[in-house]
């Protein structure tokens, strides 16, 4: 069933083009992962599709609406109040390069205050989701600490449970593991796996090659804001067609 | 230097000193309610919109007289507008009127410096604009104002001398007075000037201690140097 449908999305910052024409669906339980050299676009993409950046041209649509307008009866094109659009933000999940987690909240709080002050739950259930969903990301006895006195990995993790704790339809994760060390990667990497296990639909960027391998469903790889190719893991790894994908490929295999 | 005569006036001097402590304080904390709220208006509003102008004005107002015509201007045209307060009150408006100029500089100051990312990431979890301000930067900015506020509240009990102009009964008028009557202007003088330091010296330490006790909560800033959260 399909999920999010990306139609010819632009963006441009001045005159420079971020992203040409982006056009991309992804399915219920997909596991996408986006790869292409730096400044290729990801990351606007990811930004793009929950309105973080605005686009310039095309929609995103996610499960029966779209993100950031709609479409009136008199077929106009009407944009989101902003407290729709944030409200159209709950189903996408986000987790970013680095971490940003609230800095004046306890560990537990960082994950609770989304239920709590944006879906309006008791406090007590808004912890106990909190508690169960840190349990979930292996840090359930780091609850009553701050950020400060996490590892970048725990961190990270916290981030993830954040973002769950809002039982989003879709995760983006944006370079989630580019500020750690080999083996808090693979501590974020193992959470990341595991949400893929349970069927949560997520589009990944990242650099870890081995690690796309073995998560994705469909690789994207974008060059010069444009998707240059998108393909199963298996065959894109094995058989790619454009002569960009085999060379970039040849770089980082 | 007569020692006795200093320790015989200090009775005299405590009563003044509460007036400059209370009206120092009243508008300092005036001015935060105000300094916040307009900061916020601030931030909130577009470079060139009215709101933005308005408060340029202000501020460039405020900066650039001093701070004797901002006391004279309260004093005369408070009654004017049918506002016949008691000169004690006179003084609070002139030194709040002062200090939200200063403030709505350290407000904006303090919410610009938090991460652009915890705006974006509050955001990703579907909190609007004042959900994220009133939850997340203003919770995060309130510690990082602390210092800049303290500044503030010393200039505060400094420039609350001024309201002897408007003859305020605070400790430099009461100073006058006992000049003007004993003549010994190095004992007063002396004794105003420690009793100015000592209040600013506790106050300093009051807020000192919460800052680093009661908002204890990003250690990082200034303790072991990380900075998470700003990776960019
Ligand atoms: N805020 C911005 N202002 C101006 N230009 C920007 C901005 N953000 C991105 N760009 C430009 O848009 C293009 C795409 O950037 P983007 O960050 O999406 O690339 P990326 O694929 O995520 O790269 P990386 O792997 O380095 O993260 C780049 O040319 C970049 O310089
Ligand atoms: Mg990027």
């Amino acid at each position: 069933m399909l999920l999010l449908s990306v139609q010819n999305l632009c963006k441009y910052y001045g005159s420079t083009p971020a992203l040409v024409n982006i056009n991309l669906d992804v399915h219920m339980g997909e596991h996408v992962v986006l790869i292409g050299s730096s400044g290729s676009g990801k990351s606007t993409l990811l930004r793009c599709i929950n309105y973080l950046e605005e686009p310039d041209d095309g929609r995103i649509w996610l499960d029966g609406q779209y993100i950031g307008g709609h479409i009136d009866q008199a077929n106009q094109w009407v944009k989101d109040q902003p407290s729709e659009l944030a409200h159209k933000r709950r189903d996408i999940g986000m987790v970013f390069q680095g971490f940003h987690l609230f800095a004046h909240l306890k560990i537990i709080d960082n994950v609770a205050i989304g239920p709590r002050r944006v879906l309006k739950k008791s406090k007590a259930t808004s912890r106990e989701l909190a508690r169960y969903l840190l349990d979930k990301v292996h840090l359930g006895k780091h609850a009553d600490k701050y950020p400060w006195q996490l590892s970048g990995g725990e961190q990270q993790r916290v981030a993830i449970a954040r973002a769950l704790a809002m039982n989003p339809k879709l995760m983006l994760f944006d370079e989630p593991t580019s500020a750690l060390d080999p083996r808090l990667t693979h501590e974020v990497f193992q959470v990341v796996q595991e949400l893929a296990n349970e069927g949560i639909t997520m589009m990944i960027v990242t650099h870890e090659i081995k690690f796309a391998q073995k998560i994705a469903d469909t690789i994207v790889f974008m060059e010069k804001g444009e998707i240059v190719e998108v393909e199963t893991v298996q065959k894109i790894f094995s058989d790619p067609q454009d002569e960009r994908t085999q060379k970039f490929l040849s770089y980082v295999l | 230097m007569d020692i006795e005569f200093i320790v015989d006036i200090l009775p005299r001097l405590l009563n003044p000193l509460k007036v400059t402590l209370l009206v120092s304080i009243i508008s300092l904390t005036l001015g935060t309610l105000l300094g916040v709220s307009l900061g916020m208006i601030w931030v909130a509003s577009t470079p060139r919109s009215f709101q933005r102008l308005l408060l340029n004005s202000y501020v460039w107002f405020v900066r650039g007289t001093p701070i004797i015509i901002q006391i004279y201007i309260a004093f005369f045209l408070l009654p004017k507008v049918g506002l016949n307060l008691d000169v004690f009150w006179v003084g609070v408006v002139a030194l709040t009127f002062n200090s939200v100029g200063y403030q709505i500089e350290i407000v904006r100051a303090a919410i610009e410096s938090i991460n652009q990312g915890q705006w974006e990431a509050a955001g990703s979890i579907g909190m609007t604009q004042r959900m994220t301000f009133f939850w997340i930067i203003l919770p995060q900015s309130a510690r990082r104002m602390i210092p800049p506020l303290t500044n503030e509240l010393s200039n505060l009990i400094k420039a609350s001398s001024v309201l002897s102009v408007i003859s305020l009964f605070e400790l430099t008028k009461a100073g006058d007075a006992i000049i003007a009557s004993s003549f010994k202007f190095a004992e007063v003088l002396l004794l105003l000037s420690v009793l100015y330091f000592s209040l600013i010296q506790a106050l300093s330490a009051a807020t000192k201690y919460l800052e680093t006790e009661v908002f204890n909560f990003d250690k990082a800033d200034f303790e072991s140097g990380k900075t998470f959260g700003q990776i960019y």
